[in-house]
């Protein structure tokens, strides 16, 4: 199946040449059906990725073609398969949800039974109806996040970007809008995400593509992206900051039984083990044999974060 | 039809916006109210007569009759409502009441004046000069004293006496200005023709100012100052409501704009149209309020009016939008927005008249929107006058509106082509 989205070499720099570069040579590939995710650090390149997709930043160089229409050459087009759901909450707050999803519904050329119908569908689909007619400066920050992304849906789009869309909201309003995202794409629609929660990439995403400094640097299943790090889990020791590695310690724990692999740099110890959970009283007895005191313990499963950390050499929450 | 889509849920948001709305319709009503009382009593309308009659000085040296008669029609039962005439013999002194605001005008009948008139003298040959001299910093009093001394004047060069221009301007103002007004071209043609005869002869008006700083009250302060409040917070709610351009961006909602099938052009026009709505609605709503309210006129001509509203309207409208397009954001926007309406307040003449500045900052003065929003207004509800009489005043802010949105648009279609 040839992808809705196709982007090639996408590079964007503001206020050329001097100005910085904040896109450098992005291509992925989004097949139709699918949710794509982009997962990044804040700053990493995912919104001014979304920006161009959607027609609001001109690629510095680089195109991507959307159901069949370049964003260089025919923005419009795309504007018509596209729903954006932008991070901030770009409603207005004095007018009603109605007024709002009406208001936006004519921006996308709906009118009349249409847009009345469309309204209320996704009215039904944000599970505001009963609140339909209040004013969105009344709503709570999860309400408001989910007319916002009623609004991305009127006009049935094709293809749904979703930037951020679960930032600064309650754990419940988060779990409304993950299960909308994955209902909405069971119905065929096509989504591409960017988030930087791992769990949301990791529970929503048949692909994800991991961008950091602007650069993709790995797209793939979460399986495939993990295989990257290995299939083992990882537990990190902090023996103190005095402490320097007793290198009979690390001997000691490379030979207990089920671990694959230990190593230590300056006062940490990092074991490698095919289930961490088993192994790990017999790690603490042998760290306690050799009188040290543990400060720090971390078990790491060779998740998105792993692979982050892999590829960059920093956590992505930094 | 995007356009108006957004034009509309512009307007929609200003006007369910309570403090928007003090600013746009609560504040002029409340500010004309006080200027109003503190300046006249008329505001309740119990008054027929809005105005106490204009205290006219007149200085006779003329021996004969004619001067005699001059002042007797001056002095006679139907003008006793809008002249108020006192005969001096120091044209000095005269002088100086004029300028201490103390008379409106002083009119001096010089001595061959009943000669010239007997004697027939011609067009050519005999010029008799009557002087006129007035407070320049009053704007509407001269203007009236001026237009029945012009009359008299014709008169007496006539007999028969033709309504001209000044006297059509103040007659088409009678209604606005009391039935005194109302019937003064009657009242001239009637006396002239009963007292002066059929002697031709020319005497021509000598019009001279009376000192160049002294600020003068006017005949109607209400008259004025209530249109004024009107522009003055009409500018501020424009440039305000360009700003909303800025809020958008800021808040978001200008990127999603951008990211529907709708072009720069139909964003930045529907937002711009929006503002616009808003401030004729504003300004239309301020009209009916202080005609209800305060009983004002605001003139003889829709048609003049609808134009000027239109006119001066666009114009701030537009005027907001340039600061909105350079400004760096919202906050700046808002600072140089309050300065320049300030700024073009003092100078256009909100708070004092433009007529009674010095003649340079007289002339400065029509380099802002104010001034020649308040002269085609006052042309409108002072003078009485049509909507030929305030063309060039719609024209100069319209032009000024097509090049102030032009550069508008040209700087705004760079900021959102990122």
């Amino acid at each position: 199946m040839s992808p809705i989205v196709e982007v090639k070499d996408l590079h964007k720099q503001y206020n050329p040449p001097d100005g910085v570069t904040a896109v450098q040579g992005v291509s992925f590939a989004i097949r139709q059906g699918e949710i794509f995710s982009l997962l990044g650090p804040n700053g990493a390149g995912k919104s001014t990725t979304i920006s161009m997709l959607s027609g609001l930043l001109a690629p510095t160089s680089g195109d991507a073609i959307i159901d069949g229409h370049s964003i260089r050459q025919d923005a419009k087009a795309v504007k018509q398969v596209i729903g954006v759901v932008p991070q901030e909450i770009a409603l207005y707050d004095t007018i009603s949800a109605r007024e709002n999803l009406t208001f936006w519904g004519k921006m996308y050329g709906l009118s009349g039974e249409k847009l009345k119908e469309r309204v209320t569908a996704v009215l039904q689909i944000a599970g505001l109806t009963d609140r339909a007619d209040d004013k969105v400066a009344t709503f709570s920050g999860g309400m408001k996040r989910r007319i916002n992304i009623a609004v991305g849906l009127l006009h049935n789009p094709k293809v749904l970007y979703m930037d951020e869309p679960t930032v600064g909201i309650d754990p419940q309003s988060r779990r409304r809008i993950l299960d909308t995202v994955k209902e909405l794409n069971k119905q065929g629609l096509t989504v591409l995400y960017t988030t930087h929660y791992m769990e949301e990439a990791e529970e929503l995403s048949d692909r994800i593509g991991i961008i950091d400094h602007g650069q993709l640097i790995a797209v793939g299943t979460q399986d495939e992206l993990t295989a990257m790090v290995g299939q083992y889990d990882t537990v990190r020791l902090d023996i103190g900051a005095t402490a320097e590695i007793n290198g009979t310690l690390v001997s000691d724990l490379a030979g207990l039984d089920g671990i694959h692999h230990a190593d230590g740099e300056a006062e940490n110890v990092i074991v490698q083990a095919k289930d961490a959970n088993t192994v790990l009283p017999r790690i603490l007895q042998t760290v306690a044999q050799h009188g040290r005191s543990i400060r720090r313990l971390e078990i790491q499963e060779p998740n998105l974060e792993a692979v982050f950390l892999h590829l960059t050499g920093r956590a992505l929450r930094d | 039809m995007k356009i108006w889509t957004i034009a509309w849920k512009d307007t929609l948001i200003r006007f369910r916006d309570r403090n928007a709305l003090i600013l746009m319709i609560l504040a002029p009503l409340v500010l004309s109210a006080i200027i109003g009382s503190a300046f006249g009593g008329f505001i309740n309308g119990s008054d027929s007569t809005p105005f106490d009659a204009i205290p006219v000085l007149v200085v006779n040296e003329d021996d004969g009759v004619q001067g005699d008669q001059f002042i007797e029609i001056l002095t006679s039962d139907n003008l006793t409502d809008l002249l108020d005439v006192t005969e001096t013999s120091d044209l000095a002194a005269a002088r100086e009441q004029v300028q201490a605001g103390e008379a409106r005008a002083a009119i001096l009948i010089p001595s061959s004046f009943s000669a010239a008139v007997e004697n027939g003298e011609g067009v050519d040959t005999a010029v008799s000069l009557i002087q006129f001299y007035a407070d320049p910093g009053a704007t509407l009093t001269p203007n009236i004293v001026r237009g029945v001394v012009t009359q008299l004047v014709n008169g007496f060069n006539t007999a028969a006496v033709s309504v001209d221009v000044t006297l059509e301007q103040l007659t088409e103002a009678g209604p606005t200005l009391g039935p005194a007004m109302a019937n003064l071209g009657t009242v001239l043609n009637d006396e002239l023709e009963n007292q002066i005869g059929q002697n031709q002869i020319s005497i021509s008006l000598n019009d001279v100012s009376v000192g160049e700083e002294e600020a003068s009250s006017d005949l109607n302060p209400f008259a004025f100052f209530a249109p004024s409040m009107g522009i003055l917070f009409l500018m501020f709610a424009m440039v305000d409501g360009t700003r909303s351009i800025l809020d958008e961006q800021q808040g978001g909602t200008l990127d999603r704009l951008v990211s529907t099938p709708t072009s720069h052009l139909e964003i930045l026009l529907g937002k711009i149209g929006g503002v616009f709505l808003s401030g004729a609605l504003q300004f239309v709503v301020f009209v009916i309020a202080s005609s209800l309210l305060f009983g004002l006129s605001w003139g003889s001509s829709p048609a003049g009016l609808m134009l000027m509203v239109l006119a001066v309207v666009l114009a701030f409208t537009s005027l907001g939008a340039l600061v909105a397009a350079f400004a760096k954001d919202a906050n700046q926007a808002n600072i140089i927005g309050s300065v320049i309406t300030l700024a073009f307040a003092a100078l256009g003449g909100n708070f004092v008249p433009a007529q009674n500045f010095p003649p340079f900052l007289e002339q400065l003065s029509k380099i802002s929107i104010n001034r020649w929003a308040l002269d085609g207004f006052s042309d409108l509800t002072l003078f009485g006058l049509g909507l030929n009489d305030v063309l060039l005043e719609a024209g100069v802010l319209l032009g000024l509106s097509v090049v102030l949105i032009g550069l508008a648009l040209w700087q705004f279609q760079r900021r959102l082509a990122r």
